[in-house]
């Protein structure tokens, strides 16, 4: 146990109170040296009671709390705002949803993973009980992104990479970050054994979406601008246009034309432009 | 309820995190342990101990269930408390939001005696099983039997009766071995269908 890795668990609330009880109780469970771990929670929504309720939940472990000064700063800001909180001994970040728990394995199998040669930038966890059907290879565990759900990344090497691309609010930008993992010669990684509960609201029968549909769009155009340039953007939009009701997509359209990157002239074989709007072959 | 068979008990722990991890209020998990073998008793107490403070897990032993699993289930719902209860065995994993689904199906039906979602008979993971799957849509009939069902506990014995609501968008799967080669789990894909049934 000794030779365990310092790692800083971050989680970026928003809205997320009801998730924290069963999420800091699946933290202090992890099978990890207390000393070698540390908690920071960013909350995008101040005054939702998260900060009143971790109070009264009074967790067993070394968790910090902070409130974003400057309202909801998307999920890849927050997360790189909590990056530059980790120490220069931190060696790895473990990024997890508020709905998430991770299993008492979980953070010990994706420290185990990230150890071995060829040694792996990110290491995404098994999502449970509804696993990601995105391929990866069953004898390597590479795959083409990663999903940031539930992932370990080296701490030197999100810093290379300049953390999350913070013009993204919300959806791809894991995608983004582990395809320009890719490009910088690093390698992406899912490791079956660690498993990880994500709640996912896309069970919440009822709940209005549309919101986290639109973000999803922008987040789209954005990842196949970069990558795959005009043609790709304008087939997403089409097939955008069709799928989602009109005010939404315009809504993106305009919001993508104020970030709109430029396309990057670099390939690699795992990044792929696929037809069906996924960012990975599917298992199923 | 969960029932567990002798050997099984690494299968357990999809089931109790499963149930951990449901987004009802006050769930507790009562595992029904059929082994005589301390190891066993050893492996659901060391699963009891990684769960503390997530779920609260009670655990009955019957060494030699002599009356099969409703002789187990019988020891089970003895020690059961709860107003609504779910009978797994410990291949059996629960979706989120399972239990409050077909828990606000039964609270605004009186007359109900039980919720049946759907039962989708899965292997779990085909890397680390080494097989795939059997799927199975859900039942168009309203038989309450399977893992996907939530009974109300003071209806499951005697004539109390009652009708059974169908609430398909509450998911379980029912992790078994396919003994023929089957078609993958479309999981996402059948969440996406039964949304657009029952929106």
């Amino acid at each position: 146990m000794d030779s365990t890795p310092p790692v800083a668990v971050q989680v970026v609330l928003y809205r997320s109170s009801r998730w924290l009880p069963k999420l800091v109780r699946g933290l202090e469970r992890l099978e990890y040296p207390r000393e070698r771990l540390r908690v920071r929670m960013l909350n995008n929504s101040p005054g939702d009671g998260s900060r009143e309720l971790l109070e009264a939940l009074s967790p067993r472990l070394t968790l910090e709390y902070e409130d974003s000064a400057e309202g909801n700063l998307g999920f890849g800001r927050a997360h790189n705002l909590l990056a530059a909180r980790a120490g220069a001994d931190t060696e790895h970040l473990l990024l997890l949803n508020p709905d998430a728990i991770p299993f008492h394995d979980c953070l010990l199998r994706l420290v185990d993973r990230a150890a071995r040669a060829p040694r792996p930038a990110l290491v995404e966890a098994c999502q449970f009980p509804n696993e990601h059907p995105k391929v990866h290879d069953p004898a390597t565990g590479e795959t083409g992104w990663c999903s940031a759900a539930c992932l370990l990344v080296r701490t030197d090497v999100f810093a290379e990479l300049g953390g999350f691309d913070d013009r993204i609010f919300l959806y791809c930008e894991d995608v983004d970050l582990s395809w320009r993992a890719w490009l910088a010669g690093h390698r992406c990684v899912f490791e079956p054994a660690a498993r990880c509960v994500h709640v996912t609201q896309h069970g919440d029968h009822g709940k209005d979406l549309s919101n986290e549909i639109y973000h999803g769009y922008v987040g789209g155009l954005f990842v196949r601008q970069r990558y795959f340039g005009e043609a790709s953007v304008e087939r997403y939009t089409e097939a955008m246009r069709a799928a989602a009701p009109a005010d939404v997509a315009e809504r993106a359209l305009r919001t993508f034309a104020t970030i709109r990157p430029r396309t990057l002239a670099a390939a690699h074989p795992l990044i792929v432009d696929l037809p069906d709007l996924n960012y990975a072959p599917l298992r199923w | 309820m969960i029932t567990t068979q002798p050997g099984r008990v690494a299968r357990l722990r999809d089931a109790l995190y499963s149930v951990a991890a449901l987004t009802h209020p006050g769930v507790c998990a009562i595992v029904v342990l059929q082994s005589a073998d301390p190891g066993d008793r050893a492996r659901v107490d060391e699963l009891t101990h990684h769960l503390c403070g997530l779920l609260e897990v009670r655990v009955v032993a019957v060494e030699d269930a002599r009356g099969g699993v409703e002789e187990l289930r019988e020891a089970g719902l003895a020690s059961a408390r709860g107003e609504l209860v779910c009978l797994l065995d410990d291949g059996d994993v629960l979706y989120p939001q399972f239990a409050a689904v077909l828990g606000g199906a039964l609270d605004a039906d009186p007359a109900c005696a039980a919720a049946r979602g759907a039962c989708v008979h899965a292997t779990g993971r085909m890397e680390e099983h080494g097989f795939v799957v059997e799927t199975k849509a859900p039942a168009p009939d309203g038989t309450a039997d399977g893992c996907a069902v939530l009974h109300r506990r003071d209806r499951l014995h005697g004539d109390a009766g009652g009708e059974v609501v169908a609430v398909p968008v509450a998911v379980a799967e029912h992790r078994i071995i396919a003994a023929t080669p089957a078609r993958r789990m479309p999981l996402r894909r059948l969440a996406r269908r039964l949304r657009r049934l029952y929106p």
